[in-house]
């Protein structure tokens, strides 16, 4: 690993520890009311010398669960095509180079029930949709997307969990308090309505679906 | 969990409402004895619809409304609240389904997906969601999202990033509205027979420029395919009764086919594998 482009989407890569891992960062500033998604994309793509992550990172949102009236525009819309426009100006550059790794440092809060106020939870959600399927997309390329979970400490077991997926590029890390307990108790409401719903009729075969998750490719550790 | 039942008589809005699920949503909510207005964005579904829709005479009401414009938005509360008084079931349906390459994807592809399939639910809910608040009687808001919006496939990350966001938006409602008198839920439809495979042929001028759309051929060939594949999907007259039921057990999701349980379990299984 060389050198990796650092983007935050709310100024908190200083207080998730970034620093601490032991590569040198190329921090990319890129304007608050910046939201064209060519001009994100032309801001990645033309970062001088060899470029091998970026990392995108957003921070805890602490702001109270209410908010009245909520301005979905600063919280949502500006955000979410500044990390599309990062995102895939990203994987077009490392697409080109045949190689390279982008990671998305996400709250936990996008994992599990509703527990953050709502715009934050619509706005790490996409954001999650959006990294997988740039997984997705790009699974037949040697480039790897990962998102690495945070629960607002950064510290050192970020630095440590970051400077692994870098190495082995898999779909997630998670933080300490993503526990299998609460990856089921999101699921199983989920899965119970399904449970209930009669079979759809039979379909042709289209191919594997949610190719993504498979456990190999999502490079998860062995039991 | 909402408070009381939907009453008979009770005022429905549909958006996408012409075609498709929401046609479908709009004939159940129409047997269940519901008042509805069907909106669309298309005058040509709008004028199919009342023809379909004709014997249920002042039953229902008809509205063009672009979900993504909110001056339209605001003259549909206008309307609602000047001929009918209140609105208890809204019903966001309206929906783009056009996936392509997100690496490819323009300003225009990223705007127009995203302004129909997440801000088209977002609007309806920051214009209709004080009004049924406010009136105190049972109301309950259903949105559409789609598998696409809890698990992802390779040539769809625009369309999946709203969906997720669908999802979540609803979530976070059912929350925030706990104890309240409106409830929600969310429709996450698998293969249904509508004309979703033709939606890239409806791009408006504004959003005409597109990146991640291939060649007219190959546009073709897959709109043939999906067209020839959704045929055999669900009736969506069909999927409108279970959002019916949906609504009437305050469910917080409804799926159209148990088939997809698997691939649901592989995206939790994947995170099990990490924790």
């Amino acid at each position: 690993m060389r050198s990796l482009i650092g983007v935050a989407l709310d100024g908190s890569s200083p207080s998730l520890g970034l620093g601490a891992l032991a590569l040198p960062i190329a921090r990319l500033q890129v304007a608050d009311g910046e939201t064209n998604i060519s001009a994100l994309r032309a801001a990645v793509e033309t970062v001088p010398g060899a470029v091998d992550a970026l990392i995108l990172t957003i921070g805890l949102d602490k702001r109270a669960l209410s908010e009245d009236p909520v301005d979905w525009e600063r919280r949502v819309w500006l955000p979410l095509r500044r990390a599309f426009g990062v995102l895939t100006g990203a994987g077009r550059r490392f697409r080109q180079a045949g190689h390279g790794v982008i990671v998305v440092v996400a709250p936990s809060a996008a994992i599990g029930p509703a527990e953050s106020s709502t715009p934050e939870l619509v706005l790490l959600r996409s954001i999650v949709g959006m990294a997988e399927a740039l997984r997705a997309e790009l699974q037949t390329s040697p480039v790897r997307v990962s998102i690495v979970f945070h629960d607002g400490a950064g510290g050192e077991d970020l630095s440590t969990r970051l400077t692994n997926v870098l190495a082995a590029g898999p779909l997630y890390s998670l933080s300490a308090d993503i526990s299998p307990d609460r990856i089921n108790a999101y699921f199983e409401p989920l899965l119970d309505a399904i449970a209930q719903t009669s079979a759809g009729p039979p379909l042709p075969d289209i191919g594997p679906m949610a190719a993504v998750y498979d456990l190999a490719a999502a490079g998860a550790p062995s039991r | 969990m909402r408070t009381h039942p939907i009453q008979s008589g009770s005022l429905g809005l549909v958006t996408g409402g012409a075609s498709g699920i929401g046609l479908g949503i709009a004939q159940a909510l129409l047997e269940a004895g519901l008042q509805v207005i069907v909106t669309d964005v298309r005058d040509d579904h709008l004028e199919e619809a009342k023809t379909l829709l004709g014997s249920a005479g002042d039953q229902v009401h008809f509205l063009r409304l672009d979900v993504t414009d909110r001056p339209q938005w605001r003259a549909a509360r206008r309307f609602v609240e000047e001929r009918f008084g209140a609105l208890h079931v809204l019903c966001l349906n309206a929906g783009v389904g056009v996936l392509g390459s997100m690496l490819e994807a323009s300003d225009a592809d990223w705007e127009w997906i995203t302004s129909v399939n997440l801000d088209g639910v977002l609007a309806g809910v920051e214009t209709f969601l004080p009004h049924m608040v406010a009136h105190g009687r049972p109301g309950h808001i259903v949105a559409t999202s789609s598998m696409g919006g809890l698990i992802v496939a390779n040539d769809g990350g625009v369309y999946s990033a709203a969906k997720f966001g669908v999802v979540a938006l609803i979530e976070g409602l059912r929350r925030d509205l706990q104890g309240a008198s409106v409830g929600a839920t969310v429709l996450c439809p698998a293969a249904v027979n509508t004309n979703i495979y033709d939606h890239e042929r409806m791009r408006p001028t504004i959003f005409q420029h597109s990146d991640a759309v291939r060649d007219d051929q190959a546009l073709e060939a897959m709109e043939a395919f999906h067209k020839q594949l959704l045929a055999l999907g669900r009736d969506p007259v069909e999927v409108g009764r279970m959002v019916w039921n949906g609504i009437e057990a305050d469910a917080p999701y409804v799926f159209t086919d148990r088939n997809v349980w698997p691939t649901l379990v592989s995206r939790r299984d994947a995170l099990l594998a990490f924790a």
